[in-house]
């Protein structure tokens, strides 16, 4: 009780409130505005928590993340174009709404699934996270390197629509980790003679440059879109009942995402597609999906956002990121010397207390903001791509720069665009690499530590009940593609 | 750009070899099995498997096909982004930052079809937003030039 309250004070200064604000804010101007997304949001905002207190900047980067994912329902709702691929599993339906006239119905049930969502993911959060952090004191390297690479498997094979290039991306992911100085050896890798790589690649410069650049590329070179946002009524107006009537989608939806958001490597975007699916399956009207039906919005709109919420739980329990915008969490954390794992469950719990508090006011956040912006959408909308995409190119470059104050930051983050850009253009999935980038060096650590503890036996791996669980799930992660390709064969 | 799966095939078997010559030159540590090289080498032979998955995956279509964008007059405009990141690094220490972000970002916004005196608005109040976050909040050592000297 005692550490929930200095949690709530930590939350409760001006300070954090005012970053939670702001990052809002911003988050739901960037997930308003259609082809940008909530993780490129995150990557921007990196820079800035940099110099931020870690209970504000990740209270600022839940916040962002919450209300990005919302409000790209509005341009997916009134234009068709889902503002994050969160969206996209139930645009068709939203879009319809829109049609027959009532946007408002359809942006204000997914305004409030959102919330309840996102709280119920929170709920899970709160009552799941310490008690795997109990069990996850009892983990050796060789545990750490399965879950390391089980997390990494799932993110490349699983979320990915082709494993080969999932496993591309992974790969360059890991290479990437390995440059800079070896902590075992001391020894320089792949750092061409250039001074600056000896640190490693910067993470948040590599990380802009694959997540926003791209975006950037590819709303540059579309062809312009003329946009007439339709009217708006009243976004209250039957709610309630509505939400009432469909409860049991609302239920549903929370609980698939919350779980499916707790599966490393898989996230909102898998969770709202599986529960649209299961709203489809389940409902008395499967014909009517597609064509404007409640049951879809309100079921995978909650799913995406307690998805979100409960991606933190493999984050914080194991350090292993549940999707892209924890991947960068991660990131994050090690930056301001707070380690994911269950010491910060012990060592720290109040600032593990605070994000949980953070993030609960994040979501309950999303219902006067979402208003807001739903109300505000119209004028969003309008603003042309030519006005905002050269200001989120050169808060890119500044941010680059201010994380090491030099121009090499700038170089890697266009170097990394590039790249993520011509992923983007093959299918090869951007997350992977990220992934593999961030717990490159947690994986080849714990790999080589339990290698030499066992003196080069490779049987070390199987030789604890847990690391032998998390090794035949890991298999099973990379033989069922081929079972799947077999299958479809015959 | 797309290309054909061959293609990145052979692509992640050159980059196999490359990390695996990469690695020729690290020392070993005298006692231990396991030293720098061994972690790169697992990924270079992973490289080695995952391209001949691909060489050996069915697939069709072109070897590289460019996007309708590049053969357009849209292609300028992304590269007229690429080479204003690169002018950033190269004009910066000398214009310093408050003049650069500012041409930057209207010479961006005019390129990209937005109206000029918008843009104006919009490049002075951006530069100006970020130059206070950044410059004065975040106490970040921005690029010095002429009109920092002015403000200071």
């Amino acid at each position: 009780m005692n550490v929930l309250i200095e949690a709530l004070g930590l939350v409760l200064q001006p300070n954090v409130l005012f970053a939670v604000l702001i990052a809002s804010l911003l988050g739901l101007v960037i997930g308003a505005i259609p082809g940008l997304t909530a993780v490129m949001g995150v990557a921007l905002l990196v820079p800035i928590t940099f110099f931020m207190d870690p209970v504000p900047a990740i209270a600022s980067i839940a916040a962002l993340a919450a209300m990005a994912i919302f409000a790209g329902d509005i341009p997916g709702a009134l234009l068709r174009i889902p503002g994050t691929p969160a969206s996209a599993a139930y645009v068709q339906d939203a879009h319809a709404l829109t049609k027959q006239g009532c946007p408002e119905r359809a942006l204000g049930l997914s305004m409030a699934s959102a919330c309840f969502g996102g709280v119920i993911g929170v709920i899970l959060l709160m009552s799941a996270s310490p008690l795997l952090a109990k069990f996850a004191t009892n983990f050796s390297s060789v545990e750490y390197f399965w879950l390391a690479f089980l997390g990494l498997s799932c993110a490349a094979i699983i979320s990915t629509g082709s494993p080969l290039k999932g496993v591309l991306s992974l790969l360059f992911g890991l290479w990437v980790a390995s440059i800079g100085i070896d902590e075992v050896a001391g020894q320089p890798r792949f750092t061409f003679g250039v001074t600056e790589l000896l640190g490693g690649i910067s993470f948040i410069p590599a990380m802009i440059g694959m997540f926003a650049i791209p975006e950037i590329l590819r709303n540059v070179t579309r062809k312009e879109i003329i946009i007439t946002p339709p009217h708006m009524g009243p976004v209250f107006r039957g709610l309630f009942a509505n939400l009432v009537r469909r409860k049991r989608n609302l239920f549903r939806g929370s609980i698939t995402g919350s779980l499916i958001g707790a599966l490393p490597g898989a996230g909102a975007d898998i969770a709202a597609w599986v529960a649209y699916a299961m709203a489809k399956r389940q409902s008395k009207t499967p014909e009517a999906f597609g064509k404007g039906h409640d049951e879809g919005i309100i079921e995978a709109g909650a799913a995406n956002n307690s998805a979100l919420s409960s991606a933190w739980v493999p984050t914080l329990v194991f350090g292993i990121p549940g999707d892209s915008i924890t991947a960068i969490v991660i990131g994050v954390l090690y930056l301001k010397g707070l380690e994911p794992g269950p010491i910060i469950f012990t060592k720290t719990p109040e600032m593990v207390y605070a994000i949980f508090i953070a993030f609960l006011l994040a979501n309950l956040l999303l219902i006067p903001f979402g208003w807001i912006v739903i109300r505000a959408s119209r004028n969003l909308l309008r603003i042309k791509p030519a006005y905002y995409l050269p200001v989120i190119f050169v808060c890119c470059i500044v941010g680059s720069f201010a994380i090491n104050n030099t121009s090499f930051g700038i170089v890697i983050m266009l170097i990394f665009g590039l790249i993520g850009w011509l992923f983007e253009e093959n299918s090869v999935p951007v997350a992977p690499a990220i992934l593999g980038i961030v717990l490159g060096n947690t994986l080849e650590f714990n790999f080589v530590t339990s290698m030499l503890k066992s003196d080069g036996n490779l049987l070390v791996f199987f030789s604890r009940p847990i690391a032998a669980s998390l090794a035949a799930l890991a298999c099973l992660v990379w033989i069922w593609p081929l079972v799947r390709a077999v299958k479809s064969r015959k | 750009m797309k290309l054909n799966d061959k293609i990145i095939g052979v692509l992640a078997i050159l980059a196999a070899f490359a990390i695996a010559y990469g690695t020729l030159d690290f020392r070993a540590i005298p006692g231990q099995q396991f030293g720098s090289a061994f972690f790169p080498r697992i990924i270079a032979g992973a490289f080695i498997l995952l391209g001949l998955a691909f060489l050996f995956a069915p697939n069709r279509g072109a070897i590289i096909a460019t996007a309708e964008w590049m053969r357009s007059w849209r292609a300028l405009k992304a590269s007229a982004l690429l080479i204003a990141g690169l002018l950033w690094i190269v004009i910066t220490p000398s214009l310093g930052f408050i003049a650069t972000t500012f041409f930057l970002i209207l010479a961006l916004i005019l390129t990209f079809g937005g109206r000029f005196l918008i843009g104006l608005g919009v490049a002075v109040g951006i530069t100006l937003l970020l130059y206070g976050v950044f410059g004065q909040l975040l106490r970040i050592p921005l690029p010095f030039g002429f009109i920092e000297r002015l403000l200071l």
